[in-house]
């Protein structure tokens, strides 16, 4: 929890924090190794890589944030009225699903990108459309399962309605799964971002994102390793710190587990 | 005194024993093996006249024979098919011997009458040819015998014989598409070597017996028994193919000063490089605004300082260079140092912006091409460059054929791409910026450049023709149809085994038939 | 069951021609034109342009398009591919052998790695052994494939020269050369599906534990070993094989990434070249062809969740 709120403060307050504008270059200072004058050394433009990273959380958590809860909502939404309904209903969401999901992934999103023309938003978009239907999946698993459960039959036999059912008895139960997949996935759409940027589609350049970033210093691997090595890092610390919240979060929302299983 | 003369007399002793020991290191050539090209992008079309993606030319450079060719080296034209030729006194005529030991890989004789049916098919609008915009000038072809060839023009054009060496103008048999089936796919060709297999993801080619060319020391060409083109779209593992022995060249797209810097210092690993003819340039449109004002022409060309362009982008290796490339140093390329506009001048161009309504600076939209890895680069740079003096860019990256579209289209405001040079300054230049060239996607117009370049053309004296160019570079310089921005240098590597390939400023390939493998 | 499984195999038929309306739709949608990817930079002559659009029957409105197309993949033809000329039949017969065989090596590698991992770190009562497999995976799901791939082949390739880089032979032909030639893109593609796998395994075994029958099946006294094997792990691998549908999907739509970072000329590749080259009719072969084999392996996965759990029925 404290790592996601370091990285969040981090991003919020990155004007404040850098050390350096995030596009500015150096000209003389090109692949500078880490030190006083540039904290974590600079890049192959002689950019500040501390200022960079800095930014870099910026767009990458906003991007992740944003385009994992467009998914989320939508998807469980179709997956749990897919399980618990059953029948038709099951079958025309889930086959939906399965066209939306059958497409190669980055494909869509590319087609997605290439139609709306590269940007933060366009990039939001593929990215969540791609992770719909992994979430309306995620979700029907378990509520096919606990549809059968005693006490949902029960339930439904005293009457109950079916959105207090599924509010009662079944959200509590994909939420376990959801989560953990939430959590996964705000980690690979960072790492999904930085696909499309090393095709060129994702964040537009001078601008940083953390995926953009690696990609950009991968190439000079030999020259300097720290361009790819600092982003690395800062892209593990973020998906670290997503997890931690995930488990945390599992926790609250499955009381069961309360007891025994803290972060770790 | 006689001291003095025994001491130069001993050295030259010495020299002659050192050139003769260098000789001798030399070994001949041996014959056989496989060389395996490594290249980034996919190989789409094998028709000569057709194909467009440069890997296609990549393997057609060994596959398919001109009349004539460029010397790897020197860049002079030279024969090829042709062996001999002469020109009308009036320019309009050209006559062609051609050689009678060159065969196509059915075995039959190249011969006039396929001359003839080569340039008929580029020029036949119903091959879709992009070729034939640059044959246009010719008015007929007429077969003198087996192997003579006459080739009429519409009107004198100097660079007639420059248009004849490239792979693209390759000649192929009578009935070509009969004969091959699909050319996208198939070929039937004269060179070295044949199409064997065209796989997903490689080419490979197998030496043509018959080949007529043989070395300097009388051996037949190819040395090599075949050569694979491997497709490695990404440059980090073209690299490390090679440093693992898994391919034996890598050339051009791929391999920057960066790459050759970390592979030279690889043992195994040799790095070659030479002048590229190719340049970077940063497009603008001139019909809309704010380039429609001549004066925010000028604050751009003011804005730019090639230098740091050069440095960041290119570690150095690359000049900055006005409208003519440095190689071509027969048509007296003006140095940027001595062109007008080429100077960073922030401030005279943030007035200039202000003089054309621009007081709070101008906002201005950036197209890189997005096939060429240093060009998202120099877009990067570019942007920071120009914010001083009132230019605030937006870098928008799109896809290949969007970036197409919108280049044909002339949507754009500006763009930053690479266009492959030429050596002969009227096929350089002539179709970007006369009002009428068939890319003129700047549109740009200017009478008086517009006349230069039709003088240039017409005229075949060559010591004419080098003042017009000399006038044109100025002019060019000053009225900004686009900005020449670098001439880089171009990078090969290759496996120490690696024996006689040349790296020629036009990229080309052909010098593989000359390459041999040592074991 | 066997009117359930010829149910969803027709079901395929609505979904793929679905399908073909959605892509044929998101291609006229994309800027940029095939005509114009063919002339290239060179023929910029309009009435070539529009001999080209006429040539491949662009000119035509977008319904008549369609059915010209949809009539000629009815009779068993999948056209030939616009940019090359090439039948897209034998394009997708040379393409996909490469990314089936990539998907499943990574499949198989990812469940060997992530079964062990996950079951070890959802039952093991020591904090410090679950945190480090919890930091491991993490590890895995934080990597970009094509820096992974690129520090893969720097070190076993150029450095190691465990592994070659380019080496792709037929499986057949030489078995053991396919193998070590395929190892580092599917270890690649493997890692952070064995880390999500993981995860997911670990945290359907946590709260697996604290079901009823699993307490029961402790006071019983049986020991720890069996009751994971026998109640916890088939319980816990409903979520689980959701998971692994959905990675063995992914794959088989092909890595774009690492086909790119390996040089791999798969199914990912050719999509991604159809669509940069506009190349309508090979993205349609492509995406049809990913889409049936995605349907089939979901088929597989609803009776894999039978075959777990009696309870779910299919009638």
């Amino acid at each position: 929890m404290i790592v996601l709120l370091l990285v969040a403060g981090v991003a919020v307050l990155a004007p404040l924090l850098a050390t350096y504008p995030a596009t500015e270059m150096h000209a003389i200072d090109r692949f500078a190794p880490p030190g006083t004058t540039y904290l974590l050394g600079t890049d192959f433009f002689g950019r500040d890589l501390f200022s960079r990273i800095l930014y870099g959380y910026r767009t990458s958590l906003l991007v992740a944030v944003l385009s994992v809860a467009f998914a989320l909502v939508i998807g469980s939404v179709f997956g749990v009225v897919a399980g618990y309904t059953g029948g038709a209903v099951d079958s025309a969401v889930m086959r939906t699903m399965d066209i939306l999901f059958a497409f190669p992934v980055l494909l869509l999103a590319i087609t997605v990108v290439v139609i709306l023309g590269a940007g933060l938003f366009t990039t939001v978009l593929a990215i969540g459309i791609v992770y719909v239907p992994i979430f309306a999946r995620t979700a029907r698993g378990p509520t096919l399962v606990v549809r059968e459960h005693a006490y949902v039959e029960a339930a439904k036999a005293i009457g109950l309605r079916s959105f207090r059912i599924i509010r009662r008895h079944i959200l509590p139960n994909v939420s376990t799964p959801i989560f953990v997949q939430a959590t996964i996935n705000l980690a690979t759409a960072i790492l999904f971002e930085s696909a499309l940027s090393f095709l060129g589609l994702g964040t537009q350049p001078p601008y940083p994102s953390l995926g953009l970033m690696v990609s950009e210093g991968r190439n000079y691997l030999e020259l300097s390793p720290w361009p790819a090595v600092f982003p690395g890092l800062a892209i593990v610390l973020a998906v670290l710190g997503f997890n931690l919240v995930g488990d945390a979060l599992q926790e609250i929302l499955d009381p069961r587990l309360r007891q025994t299983w803290s972060a770790a | 005194m006689r001291r003095i003369r025994v001491l130069a007399l001993c050295c030259a002793v010495l020299l002659i024993l050192s050139l003769s020991a260098v000789q001798a290191q030399v070994p001949p050539p041996q014959r056989g093996g496989t060389i395996r090209v490594g290249i980034t992008q996919e190989i789409i079309n094998l028709d000569p006249h057709v194909a467009t993606a440069f890997s296609s030319f990549q393997v057609m450079d060994l596959v398919y024979e001109s009349l004539l060719r460029l010397n790897a080296k020197t860049l002079e034209v030279e024969p090829n098919l042709a062996t001999s030729w002469s020109v009308s006194a009036d320019g309009l005529e050209y006559t062609f011997t051609l050689r009678r030991d060159a065969t196509f890989h059915d075995g039959t004789t190249v011969d006039a009458s396929d001359v003839k049916y080569t340039i008929d098919r580029i020029l036949d609008p119903a091959t879709r040819s992009p070729q034939a915009s640059f044959l246009e000038p010719v008015r007929e072809i007429t077969v003198i015998n087996p192997f003579s060839v006459r080739i009429a023009l519409k009107r004198p054009f100097a660079p007639f014989l420059s248009l004849l060496t490239r792979p693209s103008r390759g000649i192929v048999p009578v009935n070509f598409e009969d004969k091959v089936g699909d050319a996208r796919v198939r070929t039937l060709g004269s060179g070295p070597y044949r199409l064997a297999e065209f796989g997903p993801g490689s080419v490979r080619l197998t030496r043509y017996e018959r080949y007529w060319r043989r070395d300097a020391q009388g051996n037949r060409l190819p040395h090599a028994d075949a050569v694979i083109y491997r497709v490695i779209p990404d440059p980090a593992t073209l690299r490390a193919a090679v440093r693992a022995g898994e391919v034996d060249l890598i050339i051009g797209f791929g391999v920057d000063i960066n790459a050759a810097r970390t592979l030279d210092a690889v043992p195994g690993l040799k790095v070659m490089s030479v002048a590229d003819l190719a340049y970077s340039l940063l497009g603008i449109q001139h019909e809309r605004p704010p380039f429609n004002d001549a004066r925010v022409k000028q604050a751009l060309a003011l804005a730019i300082d090639r230098a740091q362009l050069i440095q960041v982008v290119y570690s150095g290796r690359a000049t900055a260079a006005g409208p003519l490339p440095p190689t071509a140093a027969e048509w007296r390329p003006v140095a940027a140092s001595g062109l007008p506009n080429y100077r960073r001048d922030a401030i005279r161009a943030r007035q200039l912006l202000a003089q054309a309504g621009h007081p709070n600076g101008v906002a201005i939209k950036m197209l890189p091409i997005p096939t060429v890895p240093e060009v998202v680069q120099i877009a990067q740079v570019l942007k920071e460059q120009l914010a001083p003096a009132g230019f605030n860019v937006e870098i928008e990256q799109v896809d290949f054929a969007t970036f197409l579209s919108r280049w044909r289209g002339s949507q754009f405001d500006t763009f930053v791409s690479l266009n492959s040079g030429e050596i002969d300054p009227d096929v350089h230049l002539y179709r970007h910026i006369h009002s009428t060239g068939s890319t003129n996607v700047f549109k740009f117009k200017d009478s008086s450049v517009d006349q230069l370049l039709d003088q240039g053309r017409g005229t075949p004296d060559i010591a004419r023709r080098q003042q017009i160019y000399g006038q044109l570079q100025r002019q060019i310089a000053e009225k900004v149809p686009f900005l020449f921005l670098a001439y880089a240098d171009l990078f090969a590597v290759a496996r120490a085994n690696v024996n006689g390939f040349t790296l020629s400023s036009t990229r080309s390939m052909w010098p593989l038939a000359e390459t041999w493998l040592a074991r | 069951m066997q009117r359930y499984v010829a149910q969803r195999l027709l079901l395929l038929i609505p979904v793929l021609f679905v399908i073909s309306v959605v892509v044929f739709s998101l291609m006229h949608l994309i800027p940029g034109d095939p005509a114009q990817v063919i002339l290239g930079f060179e023929n910029t002559d309009p009435a070539q342009l529009a001999a080209v659009r006429r040539d491949l029957g662009l000119d035509r409105p977008v319904y008549v398009q369609y059915g010209r197309w949809l009539g000629r993949v009815l009779s068993g033809n999948l056209g030939t591919s616009v940019r090359t000329g090439r039948p897209i039949g034998a394009l997708i017969l040379e393409a996909l052998p490469f990314t089936l065989e990539l998907a499943i090596y990574a499949v198989v590698l990812a469940i060997l790695i992530a079964v062990p991992v996950g079951t070890l770190a959802g039952t093991t009562s020591s904090r410090l052994a679950d945190g480090t497999m919890q930091t491991l995976t993490l590890l895995g799901l934080s990597l970009p494939a094509f820096w992974v791939g690129a520090m893969f082949i720097l070190l076993f390739s150029v450095h190691l020269r465990w592994f070659p880089v380019l080496t792709f032979p037929a499986l057949l032909d030489a078995p053991l050369a396919n193998l070590r030639g395929f190892f580092l893109p599917a270890l690649t593609l493997a890692v952070p599906n064995a880390a999500a796998i993981a995860r997911m395994v670990r945290a359907s075994l946590v709260s697996v534990r604290r079901e009823e029958y699993v307490k029961v099946a402790r006071a019983k006294g049986l020991s720890e070993s069996l009751v994971v094997r026998r109640h916890m792990l088939k319980n816990a691998l409903i979520p689980v094989v959701t998971l692994i549908g959905i990675v063995a999907g992914y794959l088989l739509g092909g890595s774009i990434v690492v086909e790119q970072v390996f040089a791999i000329p798969g199914v990912g590749r050719m999509g991604l070249q159809a669509i940069v080259q506009r190349d309508y009719p090979v993205l349609q072969a492509v995406v049809l062809i990913v889409t049936a084999l995605f349907v089939l392996v979901n088929l597989l996965v609803d009776l894999i969740y039978v075959f777990l759990d009696p309870r779910i029925r299919y009638a």
